[in-house]
């Protein structure tokens, strides 16, 4: 008995500190648990790419979602893709975040429109 | 909406205590085995696995990125002192005065054994760079009429995958990643180091997340760290840099994992301070942009008061104007006139910008890039047609920013610096409107620092006893710099990556024999 006491308050804290990490960016107010990309409850690392792409089909799809719609044949950055770079499919992570705010990884070196969700 | 995973808290009461407490992995586990074991696939960790396997090791690489070269991608050349193409031209830079050159730049320092062992390999390596198809286009320099140390690798003639990109350093990360993917090494990408694994005092293998997000185990012998710093790792900026806010380039998850580990192992700090600065500059800008080309010419610029700070010809050896920046504070404005906008365009810069734009390039991109920046209004560039609207617009006081161009004017007439003394040839006017005004933020090209090695590059703890089993390479380690980067010597920063890769890897063979 003390011992299921001992698993039930463990097991409140960690869903304690779960829930305090506040879903931000494109998933918020979506009802997401950790689980739904941790794959855990009690998440002690970052989801992975391939954790990303079980919900949002493939990192080709997204480059098509993405592809610019028009490119101006003066201004190479207009046909900039941000999922398909010469970078190759860098993990998700590096731009969208969820506990804290997205940001563009290519923008260190250029000036893309892009705004990641 | 995913909701398979979706517990309530009496389903995850329902789960045995096991799992709850456990680590509660997903995915099978695997092991692997390596004699060694290499964490980065940058340009360091590829030379020390190219390294590796003609020494006899099976060669394990653990790579984050969805493809190699880190880093590595965007540089051009490789430093050596004494290298066969050197002394064919005639360039007169020994062993001893590149020695001396850098560890006098370091006031003594850096790691003295550990710069003579990167100092006397270096033009060894250029024969087995060329040896294995990476050919040297030309010698040049760091900074304008600096020793010419700079190896810039030429295009290559062969690679299967037609990389359109087959020249600068990024030919040979090709060639290396091919040589170890024909002759039986491993390089796993999007499969980043997560720790190391040490038992009885010794690294004997380190742990990683394939890109299943499987955890790995990799039994090994040795392990190589070459993770490329923490650039983009916001806290350790905040502890370590200068000014965290410095703008990043050609930095994509240096989260200073391998230096992390290192010191989670037991090895020292060294020099983890210590940042590649370059040329000011702002986000987002390519370090081809032809508007940041004009403004990094070495002409006039001001602190946020309108007061000139330093001889902008500093610029030349980046570190100096980087170091400036940051003392005032890391804002400034470069300020120009309509006739050296106009000498920009229709004849060329006097001073290049290494060999993203070459000296003579003529700006005819300057006008797209500057007034596209301008319509942002994002309080980046300026123009005007007097001093007085410029100073208004950049929130100084007019009187001061006019003093200054007064001056400078007058140095410009007289030929002779009467502030900071610069080199007369980059003495100009600011006189014929409109003026235009590029705001200037300092700019890195990653961390340069963070564990402590010995001269063989073993990680070593405090009491400079090596931890056997570890090493440490590229600018995942200290021990080749004082304060600041050193550009007297160019190439000095893929000279170490590729130099202390190549040692870490020899010695590492030796040590799993």
């Amino acid at each position: 008995m003390k011992k299921s006491l001992l698993l039930l308050s463990a097991l409140l804290l960690l869903s304690a500190s779960a829930s305090a990490e506040e879903i931000g960016g494109a998933h918020a107010g979506m009802d997401f648990s950790c689980a739904d990309c941790h794959q855990t409850d009690t998440p002690e690392k970052s989801p992975t790419t391939k954790n990303c792409l079980e919900c949002h089909d493939s990192y080709e799809a997204l480059a098509k979602a993405t592809a610019p719609e028009h490119i101006d044949p003066e201004d190479k950055e207009s046909a900039a893709n941000p999922h398909d770079s010469h970078m190759g499919p860098i993990d998700c992570f590096n731009c969208h975040k969820t506990h804290s705010p997205s940001e563009l990884v290519c923008a260190e070196c250029h000036s893309f429109e892009f705004e990641p969700k | 909406m995913k909701t398979s995973w979706k517990m309530s808290l009496a389903a995850m009461l329902a789960v045995p205590a096991v799992m709850a407490f456990g680590s509660l992995s997903f995915g099978a586990e695997k092991t692997m085995e390596s004699d060694i074991t290499i964490i980065g696939g940058g340009t360091s960790g590829l030379a020390a696995g190219v390294q590796a396997i003609q020494e006899g090791a099976k060669v394990i690489i653990l790579e984050k990125q969805a493809k190699v070269g880190g880093t590595g991608q965007f540089c051009e050349g490789i430093f050596a002192a004494e290298s066969k193409i050197q002394k064919r031209i005639g360039i007169n830079v020994s062993k001893e005065f590149a020695y001396k050159t850098i560890m006098d730049y370091s006031h003594w320092k850096a790691n003295g054994a550990l710069v003579a062992q990167v100092v006397d390999k270096s033009a060894e390596t250029i024969d087995w760079l060329d040896a294995l198809g990476v050919k040297i286009e030309y010698v040049g320099v760091g900074g304008f009429g600096g020793p010419l140390t700079w190896h810039v690798i030429a295009p290559g003639p062969d690679y299967p995958d037609k990389d359109p990109k087959d020249y600068h350093c990024q030919r040979m990360i090709n060639v290396f990643n091919k040589y170890i993917l024909d002759n039986g090494g491993q390089i796993y990408t999007q499969t980043p180091g997560t720790g190391l694994i040490k038992e009885d005092g010794k690294v004997v293998g380190a742990t990683a997340t394939d890109k299943e997000g499987n955890a790995i185990t990799i039994k090994s012998k040795a392990v190589i760290v070459a993770t490329g710093g923490f650039a983009n790792n916001k806290e350790m900026m905040k502890q370590y840099a200068p000014d965290p806010d410095i703008i990043p380039v050609g930095q994509i998850g240096k989260d200073g994992d391998g230096i992390k580990m290192a010191w989670k192992a037991g090895a020292a700090e060294e020099g983890v301070s210590v940042m590649q600065l370059y040329r000011p500059g702002l986000k987002g800008f390519h370090p081809a942009d032809q508007m940041i080309a004009l403004a990094v010419q070495p002409y006039f610029w001001v602190d946020p008061q309108g007061k000139r700070y330093t001889d902008e010809a500093s610029v030349q050896l980046w570190p100096y104007s980087g170091n400036a920046l940051l003392r005032i504070g890391g804002v400034a404005y470069s300020i120009y006139d309509d006739a050296t906008r106009k000498k920009a365009v229709e004849e060329g810069i006097e001073m290049p910008l290494g060999e993203w734009v070459l000296q003579g390039t003529k700006l005819t991109k300057w006008e797209d890039s500057f007034n596209k920046e301008l319509a942002k209004k994002k309080g980046n560039v300026f123009k005007a047609y007097t001093i007085e609207d410029l100073a208004k617009q950049l929130g100084m006081d007019p009187a001061a920013l006019k003093d200054s161009v007064e001056k400078m004017n007058t140095w410009a007439d007289s030929r002779h610096d009467g502030e900071f003394k610069k080199e007369s040839k980059f003495l100009r006017p600011v006189a014929t409107p409109p003026f235009y005004a590029t705001k200037l933020n300092p700019r890195h090209l990653g961390t340069l620092g963070g564990v402590r090695i010995n001269e063989k590059t073993e990680a070593v703890n405090e009491e400079g006893h090596a931890i056997p089993g570890l090493y440490v390479v590229g600018t995942d380690a200290g021990g080749m710099y004082g304060d600041s980067y050193d550009l007297l010597l160019g190439g000095g920063t893929v000279g170490f990556a590729v130099n202390s890769g190549r040692i870490a890897a020899e010695n590492a063979a030796k040590f799993v024999k």
